[in-house]
């Protein structure tokens, strides 16, 4: 399309960059208005407050358990200086709110809820595998008829819904007891705080609590690595690795869509489609 | 992968003239589970421009079932600054994937520098700026290979600059780029209230030939600062008493068209949002009798 021969109208482009800067600075109105009436600032901000209070809702949909976390009020006030820096970039509002963890993180009047971010990126990860795209997972029938040698020596394929994140905090508790209002649930003190696996098997997002061992073997297979490959790392990394244990975890989450005996080529490495993690 | 429409669903494109129901995920479980005798339903394409998951998967079950009308409102055909090329290729996607009846977008612009501004804004209507949206929706029905319809948007405030009316304008653009209107009862009440004119005087000047869909929706009040009554373009409520009578007005002149019933804050049961489209499709079955068209 001859984007370089568009020629839009100078008054129009001078417009609506005028309107624009208008709709988030509440001290004037744009040039050129005619009203019926004298003033047209209150018609004027129905404008702005569709834009900010589209986007603050649509935030607040994305990240329920930092609103419910922080309260509506304190929540709107930080959506709406998040939604000034980094508006949407498209008119694709289920992609909006990518980044606002890193904002919360060096959000100075959020350091007294030091995990805050952390929920965030949760939350984001549960938008993403939301909307990520369809696979249909199987059962661990697809390792059992295997021998030892050979799933060592396959790699599984995960859902290209997963995502992988851990935490200094106990952040799925805490997400837990904020988004399900499941009640009465104990947030423990956890000293290596929590890792979580993110994945949607069919239509509904699951957050899974994962050991340290588990989270580390599961990264390596989305890297590529091979079962065995993977299991190993994920021992050194943890004394509590159990792989049985956690091949019964991730097969009945659904989180794996095949397995790929050795000697067959890895899809990831010829689609460059995964599952991405933290 | 975007599974393949059935036969049944390709036979069932075409938007009849009938009411249609704009499809919210509150009534997914409804509309799947009880199959209700709705003419069809409207859906926003950005809602559905993710890869995979659920809201896909119960598109596709409805789809299979009834004709499908995308309604954008991410374009921004009134933009100074280029289309979107990636979104519009997004657009076609979706289009090729779900094959609606029919495709629409609004007379507004909601793209910046800075960004998606998330809401239809009002274009002041010159000459100028008509030929630089003639071109967009030019290049927009080049990109999906059809028609598109484009909708009178509700506005809050007027440009001094503009020198044609808004149904003249809208009447130049179908002329010119080839599309056709979609013509919004609702945001001309709202449009009229809010700027001192008399919406029968607007929907009489309105040029129906061009006109393939409508929409009914519900809107808010609330005064401005100098106690003039404000109206705010909501879809939170039914539609309203003197909406219905511009409804008649129009049918009365266009016969039975496909009518939209769009209803998306505060969302109500689904059996209230089917009473309401049952109100339009009785309106319908009046302007399908013989006789019932205007001279």
């Amino acid at each position: 399309m001859p984007a370089l021969l568009e020629t839009a109208p100078a008054a129009l482009k001078a417009m609506q960059a005028d309107f624009a800067s208008a709709l988030f600075d509440r001290r004037r109105v744009p040039e050129g208005l005619g009203a019926r009436h004298g003033t047209p600032s209150r018609r004027f901000d129905v404008y702005r407050n569709n834009v900010v209070a589209g986007l603050i809702g649509c935030l607040g949909s994305t990240y329920p358990a930092v609103r419910r976390l922080v309260g509506d009020d304190f929540f709107n006030a930080m959506a709406r200086l998040f939604i000034e820096g980094q508006p949407p970039a498209s008119p694709v509002l289920l992609e909006y709110g990518a980044g606002l963890d890193a904002f919360i993180q060096s959000f100075e009047p959020a350091a007294g809820v030091p995990y805050l971010a952390d929920v965030a990126r949760l939350e984001w990860h549960v938008a993403r595998a939301c909307h990520a795209e369809d696979a249909e997972p199987i059962d661990g029938n697809a390792v059992a008829d295997m021998t030892a040698d050979e799933v060592a020596r396959a790699r599984l394929l995960l859902h290209p819904s997963l995502r992988l994140m851990r935490s200094p905090y106990p952040v799925v508790s805490i997400w837990r007891a904020n988004v399900r209002n499941e009640r009465g649930v104990r947030i423990a003190a956890s000293p290596n705080g929590e890792a979580a696996m993110i994945v949607r098997p069919h239509f509904a997002v699951e957050v899974e609590q994962v050991e340290r061992g588990a989270f580390e073997f599961l990264a390596a297979l989305a890297a590529g690595y091979s079962l065995g490959q993977a299991s190993a790392f994920a021992a050194q990394c943890s004394a509590n690795f159990d792989l049985a244990t956690t091949l019964v975890q991730i097969f009945s989450a659904g989180a794996v869509v095949d397995v790929v005996p050795f000697g067959q080529p890895h899809p990831l490495l010829q689609t460059s489609k995964g599952s991405s993690h933290a | 992968m975007a599974p393949e429409l059935s036969e049944r669903a390709r036979a069932s494109s075409p938007i009849p003239a009938r009411a249609g129901v704009g499809l919210k995920p509150e009534h997914y479980w409804d509309i799947a589970e009880t199959a209700p005798d709705v003419g069809w339903f409207e859906v926003h394409p950005e809602n559905y421009m993710g890869a995979g998951g659920y809201p896909h998967h119960m598109l596709t079950k409805i789809r299979e079932r009834y004709p499908l009308s995308l309604h954008g409102v991410g374009l921004s055909i009134g933009a100074a600054r280029p289309l979107d090329l990636e979104h519009l290729a997004r657009l076609k996607a979706l289009v090729d994937r779900y094959e609606p009846g029919l495709v629409s977008e609004h007379l507004a612009w909601s793209t910046h520098d800075t960004g998606f501004l998330n809401d239809l804004l009002p274009i002041p209507y010159t000459a100028e700026t008509l030929d630089h949206v003639v071109r967009h929706v030019d290049q927009v029905q080049c990109a999906l290979g059809r028609q598109v319809l484009i909708e009178n948007p509700s506005t809050y405030v007027l440009f001094q600059e503009s020198t044609l009316s808004e149904p003249d304008y809208l009447d130049a653009l179908a002329q010119r780029s080839g599309c056709a209107l979609l013509l919004d009862c609702n945001n001309a009440y709202v449009s009229a209230i809010n700027h001192g004119f008399d919406p029968a005087t607007y929907i009489d000047a309105f040029l129906l030939r061009h006109v393939r869909e409508i929409h009914l929706a519900g809107h808010a009040e609330v005064a401005d600062e100098d106690g003039g009554r404000l109206l705010i373009d909501a879809h939170d409520r039914s539609v309203i008493g003197a909406v219905w009578s511009l409804y008649e007005r129009t049918l009365a002149r266009t016969g039975a068209i496909p009518t939209l019933i769009e209803w998306d804050n505060d969302i109500p049961p689904w059996h209230e949002l089917f009473e309401e489209a049952q109100k339009a499709e009785r309106l319908l079955d009046r302007a399908r009798r013989p006789n019932a068209r205007a001279a």
